[in-house]
């Protein structure tokens, strides 16, 4: 007999509908087949879910039995299908009804001894599956409650096949599980780092809430124990929430990765560390799987010790971060995963990191330091708009004597003011941050005049300002007076931004 | 080029001879001539087989020709120890060189010469101090001898030849080996304007003993050492070690009792340097005219300030300041207080050094 089982697969971060066919004949060779492209994982399930089923006191069905995935023609991976084809098995030979299959999405994986583990990437195929109307669901019960925040979808959460079967066979009664509301996740999270925690720093600090504010990207110049690290962790807290929508999109990049820790509810904080290759930045491998970069969507990226991370590399971030999404192309799959993040870098002064330092020596060369800062590559600096120079603090001054100053929600109240204020002047235009103008846009929403318009041009002579320099300036401006609610950039705002400029002149000419 | 000249240089272009080497011989035979004449069994009894073995070898008027010539042709000299314009000073100290190639005006030679030494990791101020020296002797029409190294030694005939004065660099490698490398262009400016010297020959590259080594010169060349600023294990103490050996006048400028930059100049003082508090210290300790050095003074405030720039001034009146200590004193906003120092940065009224430090630009 024929039975057939709804159940999803993965594509990347896109889920896609997929049957569970089984036919099952008793009395014949007892033969097992599964085809559709199945990986060795799927091709194992045989021998879960046989042993599954009979230390369940179930029967297991001897005969000629064939397993199709359909669609046929997509490789199909890992153990998630082990609770559709066993469910598949015993409707084929009538140990189930086949009715309250119907419509039914089903995944889980079986242990032997009849109990359901629970798989990874469950989100990103419920989220399509919901997309796609299915309306009821069964899982192993700990992806159940990390599906709990769905809304329109009974998820229903079983400990083992036993229980799945009784209760498809309507001998005992499931719950669907209770709704979590996004707001109730939302109050339960706590930033990574408060900003609060970080002592003196004023001018970083600031610059922090500036690449907030205006979406810019940043650098921080500053020796070993500073204080960057610390500063970047706090940059998810002092953003503005993410909305349900970006939760879910972030949500099935960290599940199709690997993460079962449900709704992604906080901006993510990625830090790969600098022997990281440009496939673990922005996605590769045999299954084009997401890289950093895409785990960093809607967060921060954080990259310290940015002159040590391979020019290779941070090459490979450029198009990224132009488009906000990449395209990972490998053997395995074609995959497009979104990448829009703040990028926060951090590195030392010189490769000692005492240069400038008053207490401690810096044993470097000038052409050393030159070395070490050209290490960095040109076109990704341009991409930063905001360049910052750490003060130098020793430890125990540092916590002496500084006060500890704002916590990161009344500075995050502040940038969600200055957002909404560049929101609603690009309102249509498809960009929502400062971060983002360019050409006519960038001439039309930062016009200078006066005061402002002469110390800019007095700071082009005099710091000899590039072109590119010049946007930069122009763009931080902007942002520093949306922070103020003002309409129009005034010589202060120039002057404050040229300052993010100087410090990385200085390191950088031009 | 006389012969006793030739004899001499032939005998400094001996490898591993050394002065001591010379010096034996020199006592031995009388002049260089003598030595030249008397032969290697008479060499070997001296100096040994091997080292006489290598004066035979270099013994060839020739190959000692040729060199002169070359180092001719550069532009430079050979002022060996029977030389005319050979230095006096240093010819009375003890270990002085045989011969010393020099590029430039060998008239400063004449002058009054006082070295300006110091650290190559400074602070803020003891770069200031280096050009405030530098300048202001150089103003009285003092030469200043310096060993042209980063830091303190360049900041300080940098400022000499700025002000329209002169200087002496000396060099611990080949006159046409430019070291450091970013000092290539005072290098340079001291060849056309002042005056290069070493001991080593042309072409000899920058090994570190070289640097102490000529440490000697920079003492024995000069009638007074001003230290400006030197760590506790800077190459500055090494120099006035061999000032007090010498008899010359030696000076240290005072810095903070918190910086390790100017533990080893503040070392000095409490021994035997006479503290300098201005290039007029110096210049009527050694009895010269001092009206063309200023000393550092407080300088006025610049005009059309407002009240919250020249609030930032006083603040840093007091010394350098990091940002955050800025923001502590003068109690401003971040944005607001960068605001500022960008507007007076660009008005030349403060600047900002490597770290963040800021401080007020007059004095130096």
């Amino acid at each position: 007999m024929l039975a057939s089982v709804l159940s999803y697969g993965l594509t990347g971060i896109e889920g896609y509908p997929m049957q569970v066919e089984v036919d099952c004949r008793e009395g014949g060779m007892p033969t097992f087949e599964t085809v559709g492209l199945p990986g060795a994982a799927v091709k194992e399930s045989r021998e879960r879910v046989r042993s599954a089923l009979v230390n369940s006191h179930l029967r297991y069905p001897y005969g000629p039995t064939t397993v199709n995935l359909a669609p046929a023609d997509v490789r199909k991976e890992g153990p998630r299908y082990d609770l559709p084809i066993a469910l598949g098995l015993l409707a084929a030979s009538k140990q189930l009804p086949l009715e309250p299959l119907k419509e039914l999405l089903v995944l889980g994986e079986l242990s032997l001894d009849g109990r359901l583990r629970p798989i990874t990437g469950v989100l990103p195929m419920l989220i399509r599956a919901r997309s796609d109307g299915v309306k009821k669901a069964l899982l192993p019960v700990d992806n159940a409650r990390e599906a709990a925040c769905l809304e329109g979808m009974e998820i229903y959460g079983a400990e083992s096949i036993l229980s799945a079967v009784r209760f498809l066979r309507g001998e005992e009664k499931l719950e669907p599980m209770p709704l979590l509301s996004y707001d109730s996740l939302l109050k339960g999270t706590k930033p990574l780092c408060d900003l609060s925690q970080v002592r003196g720093q004023y001018a970083a600090k600031r610059a922090l809430e500036i690449a907030a504010s205006g979406g810019h990207n940043m650098l921080m110049i500053g020796p070993p124990g500073s204080g960057k690290t610390m500063l970047a962790r706090c940059m998810p807290g002092i953003l503005p929430p993410m909305g349900f929508e970006e939760a879910l999109e972030t949500t099935r990049i960290h599940s199709a990765a690997g993460s079962r820790e449900g709704l992604v509810t906080q901006r993510p904080f990625r830090a790969p560390h600098h022997t990281a290759s440009a496939a673990a930045l922005v996605g590769g491998g045999r299954d084009a799987m997401p890289g950093e970069i895409s785990k960093a969507h809607n967060g921060v990226l954080f990259l310290d010790e940015l002159p040590e991370f391979p020019r290779i590399v941070l090459e490979a971030l450029r198009q990224p971060m132009e488009d906000g999404v990449v395209h990972v192309s490998r053997v395995g799959a074609q995959c497009e995963y979104p990448a829009r993040f703040s990028l926060i870098c951090a590195m030392n002064p010189c490769p000692c990191g005492n240069f400038g330092s008053r207490t401690r020596r810096c044993r470097c060369t000038p052409q050393a330091i030159e070395r070490y800062l050209n290490r960095v590559s040109g076109p990704l600096l341009d991409r930063i708009d905001l360049v910052v120079e750490m003060d130098f603090v020793p430890a125990e001054e540092a916590l002496r004597d500084r006060s500890p100053g704002e916590d990161s929600e009344t500075v995050r109240a502040r940038v969600e003011k200055a957002r909404a204020m560049a929101r609603e002047r690009y309102k249509g235009t498809g960009i929502y941050a400062n971060a983002h103008l360019s050409g006519a846009q960038l001439e039309k929403h930062c016009a200078l005049s006066g005061e402002a318009d002469r110390l800019m041009q007095a700071a082009m002579a005099q710091m000899k300002l590039s072109m590119r320099a010049y946007t930069r300036v122009l763009k931080l401006a902007r942002t520093l007076a949306d922070m103020e609610q003002e309409d129009r950039i005034a010589e202060h705002h120039v002057a404050e931004a040229l300052a993010y400029r100087g410090a990385g002149d200085k390191y950088w000419k031009g | 080029m006389t012969r006793e000249e030739g004899c001499l240089l032939w005998l400094t272009l001996v490898q591993g001879l050394g002065n001591r080497g010379i010096e034996k011989l020199l006592s031995s035979f009388g002049s260089a001539q003598d030595v030249y004449d008397a032969g290697y069994g008479a060499w070997a009894q001296v100096v040994g087989e091997s080292l006489a073995a290598r004066m035979r070898e270099r013994q060839d008027p020739e190959r000692i020709n040729a060199h002169f010539k070359r180092v001719r042709q550069m532009g430079g000299d050979i002022l060996t120890r029977a030389h005319p314009l050979y230095p006096k000073a240093l010819a009375e100290t003890p270990d002085a060189p045989y011969t010393l190639y020099a590029l430039g005006d060998l008239s400063l030679l004449q002058g009054e010469l006082v070295a300006v030494i110091g650290s190559r990791n400074m602070s803020r101020d003891g770069e200031r101090a280096a050009a405030l020296f530098g300048a202001g002797l150089a103003r009285a029409g003092v030469t200043v001898v310096s060993g042209l190294a980063r830091g303190a030694d360049g900041t300080a005939q940098k400022a000499a030849l700025d002000a329209g004065g002169k200087s002496i660099g000396v060099l611990g490698c080949g006159l046409d080996v430019f070291y450091p490398p970013e000092n290539e262009p005072l290098q340079r400016r001291l060849a056309r304007e002042g005056l290069l010297l070493s001991e080593c020959p042309p072409g000899t590259p920058a090994r570190g003993w070289q640097f102490s080594a000529r440490n000697r010169i920079i003492a024995g060349l000069s009638r007074g050492v001003v230290v400006v600023e030197a760590g506790e294990k800077s190459g500055a103490l090494v120099t006035a070690g061999y000032a007090v050996d010498y008899d010359r006048e030696l000076f240290a400028v005072p810095g903070s009792i918190f910086l390790p930059q100017s533990a080893g100049s503040n070392q000095l003082l409490r021994f035997s340097a006479l503290p300098a508090l201005g290039p007029e210290d110096v210049l009527n300790t050694l009895g010269l005219d001092t009206k063309a050095a200023p000393g550092p003074k407080a300088e006025p405030l610049p005009e059309g300030l407002n009240a919250e720039e020249r609030a930032l001034c006083q603040i840093l009146r007091r010394g350098e300041c990091s940002f955050d200590d800025l923001v502590e004193f003068s109690s401003m906003e971040p944005g607001k207080l960068n605001s500022l120092l960008t507007m007076l940065e660009m008005r030349g009224i403060i600047i900002k050094t490597p770290g963040r430090f800021y401080a007020l630009s007059g004095g130096a």
